[in-house]
């Protein structure tokens, strides 16, 4: 059974420096064929099975019509209670367009705001034309479920630009994604910058740690990471990727986790929508013991606890937790998730 | 053969000036072998030698050769290794011998290894004729190459030759005919046959290689290594063409193998003598001498599953290279290794990389050391080649270190530069000489211990590759030394710990704690890294505890990228090797061997 949907739409008006997600820039909307070849793989690889989440990523997918998502739409088994995302850029943002979103089945958003503060956004080679708040609130009037990205370790921020990003959050915002800026190889930004990340780890923590105090201020509550929510309105199809659970990715570029085998297709629209295979390798036991620690452990719901994990544990005192039978990362050992995952893999 | 038509001799040579090429023309004129048969068994040497300006070592091999006398003689060529940290081999090899021809590039000049050689020779009282090679170059200046060789040697004749194109062959060898002396052995004493070279081979045990000076040796008979007193039954004996020749029997003045079923390579000593046992010759060949064990270092495997490798792969280099020196040692820091004993600094170099490229063991080296002899208070004499075992400073009352003789040449605009040099190593110029007026020869004085860390990579790179560099070691002088420990988290590293002159502590100890700081990655707590004396603390730095090591974001397009990059993070920490609770990268052990001095 695979209950969680995702779709890929490498498309873009502009792409940003730091962005190393697959996407092709230069683009207003979504081709035609793109989304008849998405069918055709939909066709192809999906079951039928009962979908639980959907989640539109990209690129921009906002740049779907209502008309493309609902022909998607029409080939999936989709049960009432799915919850329905779809990543939107603050940038194209429109009532019309948010009106035929949700005419067409979708019941969240996810606005990729990054940062209120426009100059900010320059330095990292993002173009803000509009009002990232205002559209945030013309999203909460079409839609109940709305959530944020943010982005912290800017160049230059202080704590204090933390304070003053949390507090632009409108209120009605059920979920706030709040990631540490990170410098990915063969970006535009890690070239000009170097590769060297313009915030020291020393003050990356202390900014961590404002944007948790904040968020928290704020009512909302961290269950993952990087992601926080009030109560109810954590993303659920985020969840089951750190549940270990299987996916179904679709689009050029889009990834599955099946039965332990993993599907990569390409990334490349054209070849794509010529039907070049997927990529496709059988993960051994080891990697998907390693996988599942390290996804689990992402949340507040942590990882069950082993035998194994006793010499970690002693070691780690202050960084985790033991709690009915997991093993549960804390705020400070959030901060060093990779060092002890490193530790407890095979 | 009858000595009167024996000619032994070999060839002194810098890299690179010609010595395999003119061996070659010699064996390929004499008939001896064929120019393909050649290439397979003379050429057959390591990377390495070329790498690090070693000549390469030929085999022996005899050659018949009709002179334009109109007699046949038996030519044998014994080849000497061409560094100074196997000086004590070359004077064996040249001992078996009466002449050497001394190759010299016409477009280089005398280098110091090369002149090293030349004054060993001379050593032994054997005949040398100047052969100037690549005369073919356009660059090439053999009358200016001369007036360096007759600085040294006095005036003499030179042969003039181009070994690649083969103008001037005929007439080395009708000089080795003519002016090398024929052997004087006493052909009915009894046997002295003098040892030049051993080899180990699997199947065959020990092959011994021979100069027979007095009387004959024959298959069957026993011999007895004189040093040794071990007595084996010779089994085969013969000589190299360069392949080995089985002939059962070598007389007065020759040069061959022989094997006797000898498993036990440390019965074989170079420079011992062997007569035959129950007719022995009364007195020994002059000369020999236990090898010497200068330079010092522990080798580590980098991963412990390595041990036993590492301990197989020491054995088989040794069976080959007896003054290899190696025991078990254990480090807190780097677990379980090998306390190893060299004869200088390039056969620790050479020992080395063979384990790294012919076993494919990574190693972790620790600093290279020398043997310093501590007096202690109560008139206790101490010899220690191991910092860790250093006595405690308040009870030391004399420490002595090796001083060796330095020769150094190189062009004149250098000087500056490596004297500046040779005072930071504490050396102490002794005397200059102009080999030409370009060229100029230092004597120094310098102690071991400044040799072995790091100073002729120093000495190559501040004259640009051009100043060559020899040593033989001169004496113990004592000196004002002390013990430097590395402390990480107040925990001794030993492998870290190194003996200097006091005058240098601050500094060193201060350069490696920097560069500690730099190559430790930091870790969930603070480290404070510290150099001492003693209990007295020289320098500190502190690598700031780790704030964070997550990856902000992880979906299901990220999981496979992000568990191979944790997995690669995995790999790296098993690399670690750890102290306390610090975990030390790999490089920062060998990062230690390359601190440069205060200029």
């Amino acid at each position: 059974m695979v209950s969680h949907f995702y779709a890929h739409i490498p498309y873009c008006t502009t792409k940003c420096d730091y962005c190393d997600f697959y996407s092709v820039s230069g683009n207003s909307c979504v081709d035609e064929v793109y989304v008849d070849a998405v069918l055709l793989e939909i066709q192809e690889r999906y079951q039928g099975d009962k979908l639980e989440t959907i989640f539109f990523g990209g690129g921009t997918p906002s740049l779907l019509s209502g008309k493309q998502i609902e022909k998607i739409f029409s080939k999936l088994n989709i049960s009432t209670n799915c919850e329905i995302t779809i990543e939107c850029n603050p940038e194209t943002l429109n009532h019309q367009q948010l009106l035929s979103f949700r005419k067409a089945g979708i019941n969240r958003l996810s606005i990729g705001i990054q940062s209120f503060n426009e100059d900010k956004l320059r330095l990292i080679g993002r173009k803000r034309t509009v009002n990232a708040r205002e559209k945030a609130e013309l999203a909460l009037k079409v839609f109940d479920n709305v959530g944020i990205d943010l982005m912290y370790a800017l160049p230059k921020q202080k704590k204090s630009d933390i304070f003053r990003e949390v507090s632009l959050i409108p209120q009605e915002i059920k979920h706030v994604s709040y990631y540490a800026l990170t410098l990915e190889k063969k970006t535009k930004l890690y070239s000009k910058l170097n590769g060297r990340h313009p915030v020291k780890d020393d003050a990356q923590a202390e900014l961590a740690e404002e944007v948790l105090q904040g968020l928290e201020s704020r009512g909302y509550e961290r269950y993952e990471i990087s992601n926080f929510a009030n109560k109810g309105y954590e993303c659920k199809h985020n969840l089951a990727y750190w549940d270990y659970l299987d996916y179904l990715g679709v689009g050029a570029g889009a990834v599955s986790t099946v039965s332990g085998i993993r599907t990569e297709n390409i990334k490349d629209i054209g070849k794509y929508v010529q039907g070049t295979k997927a990529n496709q390798d059988r993960l051994t036991e080891n990697e998907q013991v390693n996988e599942r620690l390290m996804m689990n452990l992402r949340t507040i719901n942590g990882a069950p606890l082993e035998k194994r994990f006793k010499t970690v544990v002693d070691r780690y005192g202050d960084l985790l937790v033991v709690k009915e039978g997991r093993l549960i990362l804390t705020n400070k050992g959030f901060l060093f998730h990779d060092t002890i995952v490193g530790e407890l893999m095979l | 053969m009858d000595q009167k038509y024996i000619r032994n001799f070999s060839i002194i040579a810098h890299i690179d000036h010609g010595k395999s090429t003119l061996a070659d023309r010699l064996l390929e004129v004499t008939g001896t072998t064929s120019k393909r048969q050649m290439k397979a068994q003379l050429l057959d040497s390591m990377d390495l030698e070329q790498e690090r300006g070693i000549t390469i070592k030929l085999h022996p091999a005899r050659m018949m050769y009709k002179a334009e006398d109109g007699n046949e003689y038996m030519l044998n060529l014994i080849d000497t290794p061409g560094h100074v940290d196997f000086t004590y081999e070359v004077s064996r090899s040249l001992a078996a011998c009466e002449g050497a021809l001394l190759v010299v590039d016409a477009t280089q000049g005398i280098e110091a290894q090369t002149l090293a050689n030349i004054y060993l020779a001379i050593e032994n009282d054997l005949t040398i004729m100047p052969v100037i090679n690549k005369i073919d170059l356009p660059a090439a200046e053999p009358e200016k190459v001369m007036k360096e060789v007759e600085a040294i040697l006095g005036p003499s004749d030179y042969i003039p030759v181009s070994a690649k194109t083969g103008v001037g062959v005929k007439n080395v060898l009708e000089a080795i005919v003519n002016f090398v002396p024929q052997p004087k052995g006493e052909v009915n004493k009894p046997l002295k046959a003098l040892v030049f070279d051993s080899h180990f081979d699997s199947y065959r045990g020990v092959e011994v290689m021979i100069r027979v000076i007095d009387g004959s040796i024959k298959e069957g008979q026993t011999i007895k290594f004189m040093q040794t007193d071990a007595e084996y039954d010779i089994t085969e004996i013969g000589y190299f063409k360069p392949s080995q020749i089985r002939t059962g029997f070598l007389n007065t003045g020759e040069v061959g193998y022989l094997i006797g079923n000898i498993k036990n390579i440390e019965n074989v000593k170079i420079g011992d003598t062997i007569t035959l046992a129950g007719d022995e010759t009364e007195e020994a060949l002059p000369g020999y001498k236990e090898p010497q064990s200068m330079v010092f270092c522990g080798l580590y495997p980098v991963s412990s599953d390595d041990y036993e490798d590492l301990r197989d792969a020491l054995q088989k280099l040794k069976l080959n290279d007896s003054s290899l020196r190696f025991e078990p040692e254990t480090s807190k820091a780097l677990g379980f290794g090998f306390r190893c004993g060299f004869l200088g600094l390039l056969h620790m170099e050479i020992i080395k990389e063979r384990i790294e490229r012919e076993f494919n063991i990574e190693m972790i080296a620790t600093s290279p050391g020398v043997v310093y002899h501590i007096t202690l208070t109560n008139g206790e004499k101490l010899i220690i080649d191991n910092p860790a075992n250093y006595p405690e400073r308040g009870i030391v009352e004399i420490i002595e270190e090796p001083i060796a003789k330095a020769n150094i040449i190189l062009p004149n605009e250098y000087v500056g530069a490596i004297m500046d040099l040779c005072n930071r190593k504490r050396g102490k110029l002794d005397h200059m000489e102009y080999l030409t007026e370009e060229r100029i020869m230092l004597y120094y004085r310098l102690p071991l211990n400044e040799i072995v860390v790091d100073f002729f990579g120093q000495l190559k790179s501040l004259s640009k590759g051009y100043a060559s560099l020899d040593y033989e070691l001169a004496g113990y002088e004592s000196s004002d030394l002390v013990k430097v420990d590395i402390l990480l988290k107040s925990d001794l590293v030993d492998a870290f710990s190194f003996i200097c002159h006091k005058d240098h502590a601050y500094f060193r100890g201060r350069a490696i704690v920097k560069k500690l700081r730099e190559l430790i990655p930091r870790q969930m707590f603070e480290i404070p890294i510290q150099a001492s004396i003693g209990s007295k603390i020289i320098s500190r730095e502190t690598i700031k505890a780790l704030r964070k090591n997550v990856t902000a974001k992880c979906y299901g397009g990220d999981i496979s990228r992000k568990r191979k990059l944790l997995e690669k993070q995995k790999e790296g920490k098993k690399r670690m090797k750890s102290v306390g609770s610090v975990e030390i990268p790999d490089e920062a052990f060998m990062s230690i061997l390359s601190i440069e001095d205060e200029k």
